[in-house]
């Protein structure tokens, strides 16, 4: 429910894991909004809401634009703050650190699916693309023992900025791990980011908007064969 | 309790994200203790707090360390909310972390290719410079920062430490590639306007080096840089004030200056 005078827009694309870690942060704070969707031409309100990028997502709450996908979770975290859990830490420390694992799997995680996603199933460049992939998972896992305090999220008992941040990218890395025929979510290597990876994708605020394996397969050859015939954008 | 009892910066004296965690300190009047690391010889100590990147600044408040330049401004100025860099309304705040996040993600480094390249590559870093400012000059003109004397209003915020930190490189640069222009006060008369009231402001002169200091640094870090990509090896012993600079890639290696030691 939006209270009165909150008129929420969101535009994005289902496959998108930078529209749903906002989706996520909407669910978390039970908020109302017209989804905006996207096709692969660029709508005229997307290039005019965000004229630097020109990507998704973009928040319109009342009239005014919010762009790129943490910064409009803060948004969100800020603006309701009655309204659900706190998506945030509410320590400062903690909310650096938070901060600070969500800029490093950024760095890495979107680049390691990009790579990925075109290459041959089981070869030997997809082997050694997604032991990396592996490795960045290894080091999050650290992260995660720490940050979670033995509770089932990084954010504690509830899911959290963290947990939003690399939980989006889950769709794609089970999509690529069917796709491309490689083992990325290895319960020997990290254990407690497998179990948690089932927990945040089994939450209420999760569940609606985090697309099945087989649809993001399907879209990841749509995806591909669009990117063969258009040139960058 | 004295909130600053333990507070350490490990920084570089010519890194620009340094500086804006030294500038937000200042304007707070908080004190700590400064360790000045020697990029080229990296302390045991700094590659235990920041073991992820290996880079400064790195503060430590208690025995607990935080790296990446725009999350310790973000954490200082919720520990010490005297002065504040951060506005209180949140879309505001959006706004102000959207731009910082352009700064570090599309300016800084396109500036760290003109510094590092020549030529060819050189010109197209120089177009993709321009693209950017020209994108922060029309916020200043027409956009969310028209009529604004800072991008925090009447006093620097985060933003303008964040971009003010770094553009004052911009200038340096142009002394030393002589025929590349950055920040024409033609094509770019409000941000350059900016850039100008906030060098003129006494806490900024008392955080950033002097120009000539780092016209120096600039030089011989652009001598080693070009020598390199020409093949040159051997260059990088420590003597040089070039920092990191000495392996791999152009962009990666600019020290201080682009994402590099964020």
């Amino acid at each position: 429910m939006t209270s009165e005078g909150n008129e929420i827009k969101l535009i994005g694309a289902w496959p998108s894991p930078f529209v749903m870690r906002v989706r996520i942060a909407l669910n978390l704070k039970k908020l109302g909004y017209e989804m905006l969707e996207e096709t692969f031409k660029k709508s005229e309100l997307l290039l005019k809401s965000n004229p630097v990028y020109k990507k998704m997502p973009v928040l319109i709450h009342d009239g005014k634009p919010i762009c790129e996908s943490m910064i409009i979770v803060e948004y969100i975290d800020e603006t309701w703050t009655s309204d659900g859990a706190s998506i945030l830490p509410s320590d400062s420390y903690d909310r650096a650190i938070a901060r600070f694992w969500t800029a490093y799997i950024d760095n890495k995680i979107p680049d390691a699916i990009s790579k990925l996603r075109p290459m041959v199933r089981g070869s030997v460049e997809a082997e050694a693309e997604a032991e990396k992939l592996v490795a960045t998972l290894q080091v999050i896992e650290e992260a995660f023992e720490k940050c979670s305090k033995g509770q089932s999220f990084f954010g504690g008992n509830n899911i959290g900025y963290l947990d939003i941040a690399l939980g989006s990218c889950l769709a794609w890395i089970k999509a690529l791990e069917k796709m491309v025929e490689i083992k990325i979510l290895i319960k020997e290597k990290i254990p407690g980011l497998v179990s948690w990876s089932e927990r945040f994708c089994a939450h209420d605020a999760v569940r609606e908007v985090m697309p099945e394996t087989d649809k993001m397969v399907e879209f990841a050859k749509v995806l591909l064969s669009v990117m063969a015939t258009t040139p960058a954008n | 309790m004295e909130k600053s009892s333990s507070l350490k910066l490990f920084g570089s004296w010519a890194s620009s994200y340094t500086h804006r965690v030294q500038l937000a300190l200042k304007l707070k009047n908080i004190k700590f203790e400064y360790i000045e690391e020697d990029l080229s010889n990296k302390s045991e100590a700094l590659l235990q707090f920041n073991p992820i990147y290996k880079k400064v600044p790195v503060l430590v408040h208690d025995d607990r360390p935080l790296a990446e330049s725009v999350i310790i401004l973000q954490y200082v100025d919720e520990v010490w909310n005297e002065r504040p860099i951060l506005p209180a309304d949140p879309y505001e705040r959006a706004v102000m972390r959207f731009w910082c996040h352009f700064a570090d993600d599309k300016l800084g480094p396109a500036v760290g290719v003109v510094f590092a390249s020549s030529g060819e590559v050189q010109n197209a870093a120089v177009d993709q410079v321009h693209e950017n400012l020209a994108l922060i000059e029309r916020e200043l003109r027409e956009g969310y920062f028209k009529g604004r004397k800072f991008f925090g209003g009447d006093s620097i915020g985060l933003l303008d430490i964040v971009l003010g930190c770094g553009s004052y490189w911009l200038a340096v640069f142009e002394e030393v590639m002589t025929g590349v222009k950055l920040v024409d006060p033609e094509a770019f008369p409000l941000f350059h306007a900016w850039l100008r009231e906030f060098e003129a402001l006494d806490e900024v002169k008392e955080t950033i080096p002097a120009v000539d200091k780092l016209l120096e640094y600039a030089k011989a870090v652009r001598a080693m840089l070009l020598g390199h990509c020409m093949g040159n090896t051997g260059v990088t012993d420590a003597a040089t004030p070039a920092t990191t600079a000495a392996p791999a890639t152009a962009t990666a290696s600019v020290p201080d200056i682009t994402v590099d030691s964020s």
